[in-house]
């Protein structure tokens, strides 16, 4: 499920497909961890390890280190400046994203929230109670931030959490095709199998296989767009893992978690560089 | 309604619960170990108390974080979904019902092969220094694991099935011992092969007594009393096999039995209070050098429990496989009266032994996959209500066969006890004193089975005309009528039903003679998962008992039309002239 920072809903692209990836990196601070379930696997990309709390309410701090992290991006063309083979576009650390995935909130009722320090405490600026254990994606306006955290709240049942990431979307400057887009959440594909009685009668359904597939194409990129901000994306997603939506807005359920299937090959439709570059990209999901 | 079939599957291996270089601890040096007896730079410290539990999945959709990181010594790990992961069962089967010669007591052992591709590990749980060492190279998890850990001993591989949602204590679970771990081979492929834990009891090397060194420092004459022998192995002289106060031995053809054992040193010890020529042999004189060899011998012993010091006391199987109270209950309710005097004079392989106990104690064990335990079952009709399969409610579509079995039909029983001497051939008839027979004429008659199908047994372990009655007795009753065999496959619901349990089938394949389809009952001596959490195969045997097992009642018990059908199941009451109850159901047996 994607939430949206009401501030976005003034901004013209807020239906833009985004990738989230360029994961924040620094001290993580949890106030408290399970035995086997630090808090710093939750930080980690893969999705076999797991970070739980001992108590609830519980939270997950992250104070960036600008030295391990991806700087905030701008998009009116900077050059680049290519520093220990990470991006780094400009100074500061900027927050428009915070994603969850391979969690179990749903299951055990747990609402968590995303906070900045503000006044004398925390602030609030999204929350949500998952009502399944899809991924979750906050996008928020984007802020500079020192530190950001996230608080789980609940009855009973203590939260296993895989994945979170916190950074700064890419925001593709055009929308997905409408024609031939399908919502990220249909790709769970699933195969069945029904036993049959020798008399006839039904007796159980299983579902055999279950994987997810998504898409994400976008068109009309320009050439400029593509050399500053969609070469580097890929070049990051070989080795990394990133929260997909291709319409935030209006299909606020259609989000995956992934990793590309193969790597996306941007090809040319139309002379003119500003409106030249379409790209196809083909994710292989995770699915709680 | 669906369900989504999951299996995990997990390692369990021993550990070292010490720390490196730590308290009784002695190790130095580098790399440090992984506690691991392969990896360990101080066995003399080693500590085996610890263990670990590695989990893995096919990779597939879902949270597996069943992770037990509570005790840092025997810690289970999340599971990790592994690519390619495979799990193929050889099923394994009951050998039912009486035991026949020629096949193990113990049926045929079930075996899991596990296959999964090696993939990449950061050891993030599992090693306690890993915040010690450095530059360490990208590695796999199988590659390093076989690095570290040269050998399987103690291992056992638990296989959870059971479905999406839920947890690891609500599925079902079976346990095998690791016999082989190959790999990871050029396509990084790994290949466990793990058997059930029976196999500990059927290896080869089981045997009772055991093989031991042990001879005569001196020559002996066939009066003497006191004997002096030479060995490394001073323990087996005094050792328990079987459950006689003093201690059987034999010396070429004689046994003998002695008091006391005393250690003279230097690998000598003296046996006090010999009495010579025990057992139907003759006392004889012996050489210097002359081999010495422990006996086994059981007085006045259920032959049943016989069966179980085999099992826990002369083979690897641990001890907590099998449940005493139940054998117990089980023995002393339908075996009471079978009870044994029986020697063993040399060392015989445990497998073959049961076979044996089994076959003349009238009871069988196996392998139960999910209690994980080696039940006995004595050779008798079931208790209580059983399960029930339909064509219209639980045969799968297209799936039953029946097969009958004429060669395993038996017609008479001979059985060959009281034998003379424990020293001479087992299967030679005139080392038995009695031999105690039944015929099924009816069933020889030229217009039924047109001739015999003898079973001989020569049994060691029976004492007794009655023992020996019901022996023949048990073995006719199961297998006069040519027994049959059906295979049929159901689905999960039906999956409780695994080898051992019997239940009722009524399948178009079993008709009367006007053509209906009769109930009949039967017992599974195989079973498998086709489909893992979704259909299983069920190979059947007849179980047929006429009549009941009667037992005593209170004085003021109902007569049989007002008792309820546990007292009935439970109880005895008198039969009709005709051996049939008023409602006409086959009479109770006095034993």
């Amino acid at each position: 499920m994607i939430i949206l920072d009401p501030l976005l809903l003034l901004d013209g692209s807020v239906n833009h497909p985004v990738i989230c990836a360029y994961p924040m990196r620094g001290e993580i601070v949890a106030s408290s961890a399970a035995p086997g379930f630090d808090a710093a696997f939750a930080a980690d990309t893969s999705t076999i390890k797991f970070w739980r709390p001992t108590s609830l309410p519980a939270t997950w701090q992250l104070t960036p280190d600008p030295d391990l992290s991806y700087l905030s991006q701008e998009d009116d063309g900077l050059v680049l400046q290519e520093d220990e083979g990470r991006i780094i576009l400009s100074d500061g650390l900027v927050l428009s994203y915070v994603g969850l995935a391979a969690h179990d909130l749903a299951a055990n009722g747990v609402t968590v929230a995303v906070q900045i320090p503000g006044g004398e405490g925390w602030q609030t600026l999204l929350s949500h109670s998952p009502e399944d254990n899809s991924p979750i994606l906050f996008l928020l306006a984007a802020r500079e931030i020192e530190t950001v955290r996230l608080q789980f709240t609940g009855p009973d049942g203590l939260p296993t959490v895989g994945i979170i990431m916190m950074g700064e979307a890419t925001v593709f400057p055009q929308q997905t095709s409408y024609v031939g887009r399908r919502d990220i959440f249909d790709g769970i594909e699933e195969e069945y199998s029904t036993t049959l009685s020798e008399g006839g009668n039904f007796i159980a359904r299983y579902v055999t296989r279950k994987s997810q597939t998504f898409n994400l194409t976008v068109s009309h990129i320009s050439e400029e767009w593509k050399r500053v901000q969609l070469d580097p994306l890929i070049e990051h997603l070989r080795g990394g893992v990133a929260f997909v939506a291709d319409r935030p807005w209006r299909a606020p359920r259609s989000v995956g978690f992934g990793q590309l299937a193969s790597r996306p090959v941007p090809e040319r439709d139309l002379p003119n560089a500003r409106i030249s570059v379409t790209v196809s990209m083909d994710f292989i999901g995770h699915v709680s | 309604m669906f369900r989504e079939p999951i299996t995990i599957v997990e390692l369990e291996q021993p550990r070292c619960a010490l720390r490196f270089g730590e308290g009784a601890c002695t190790a130095t040096g580098s790399p440090l170990c992984y506690n691991t007896w392969t990896t360990c730079r101080a066995r003399q410290s080693y500590d085996g108390a610890g263990s670990i539990r590695w989990r893995f999945v096919q990779d597939r959709p879902g949270l597996f974080a069943f992770g037990d990181f509570s005790d840092p010594d025997n810690p289970a790990t999340n599971v990790v979904p592994v690519p390619t992961l495979s799990v193929d069962y050889t099923k394994g089967s009951l050998n039912a019902a009486g035991v026949l010669e020629g096949k193990s007591a113990f049926g045929v052992r079930s075996e899991v092969t596990i296959t999964m591709a090696d993939f990449p590990w950061d050891d993030h749980v599992g090693d306690f220094y890993i915040g010690s060492r450095s530059n360490l190279p990208a590695r796999t998890f199988w590659g390093v694991w076989t690095a570290r850990n040269a050998f399987y001993g103690n291992m056992f591989i638990r296989v959870y099935d059971g479905y999406i949602g839920q947890s690891l204590a609500e599925m079902r679970s079976r346990v095998y011992a690791v016999d082989s771990i190959d790999g990871p081979d050029s396509s990084k492929s790994v290949t466990i092969t793990a058997m059930d834990p029976l196999m500990l009891a059927a290896a080869a090397g089981s045997k009772c007594p055991e093989s031991m060194d042990v001879r005569l420092t001196e020559d002996i004459s066939a009066s003497q009393t006191t004997i002096k022998v030479l060995t490394t192995e001073g323990p087996k002289l005094t050792k328990a096999y079987g459950n006689t106060i003093r201690y059987f031995a034999r010396i070429g053809s004689e046994v003998l039995s002695y008091a006391a054992v005393t250690d003279l040193g230097d690998g000598t010890f003296e046996l006090t209070g010999c009495l010579r020529g025990q057992l139907g042999t003759v006392a004889a004189t012996g050489s210097i050098d002359a081999a010495f060899q422990r006996c086994a011998r059981w007085e006045d012993t259920p032959t049943w429990e016989i069966g179980y010091d085999l099992m826990t006391n002369h083979t690897s199987l641990p001890s907590h496989f099998i449940d005493h109270d139940q054998w117990e209950e089980e023995g002393g309710t339908y075996l009471p009266t079978l009870r044994s005097t029986a020697t063993i004079t040399s060392p015989e392989s445990v497998a073959d032994l049961m076979g044996e106990v089994c076959q003349q104690g009238m009871f069988y064990i196996w392998w139960d996959d999910y209690g994980q335990t080696v039940p006995m079952l004595a050779v008798r009709p079931p208790k209580g209500a059983v399960a029930r399969l339909t064509t219209g409610e639980n045969i799968l579509a297209g799936s039953s066969e029946l097969r009958r079995q004429p060669d395993s039909l038996i017609t008479r029983v001979f059985v060959y006890y009281g034998q003379r001497n424990p020293t001479a051939s087992k299967t030679e008839p005139t080392n038995y004193s009695v031999v105690s027979g039944q015929i099924e004429a009816d069933v020889e008659h030229p217009n039924a089975a047109n001739g015999p199908r003898e079973l001989s047994i020569f049994a060691r372990f029976v004492n007794t005309e009655a023992h020996g009655v019901q022996i023949t007795q048990r073995i006719l009753n199961r297998y006069d009528e040519v027994p049959r065999f059906l295979t049929v496959r159901v689905d999960a619901q039906d999956r409780e039903l695994t080898v051992g349990k019997v239940c009722d089938v009524t399948t178009r394949e079993l008709v009367d003679s006007e053509g209906r389809m009769i109930d009949m009952r039967w017992q599974v001596i195989s079973w498998e998962e086709v489909k893992p959490g979704e259909v299983y195969l069920l190979d059947l045997q007849t179980y047929d008992y006429v009549g009941f097992f009667a037992a005593w009642m209170a004085d003021d018990s109902p007569d049989f039309a007002d008792a309820t059908d546990e007292q009935r199941a439970d109880g005895a009451f008198w039969a009709g002239d005709d051996g049939l109850m008023p409602d006409g159901s086959h009479g109770y047996l006095w034993q």
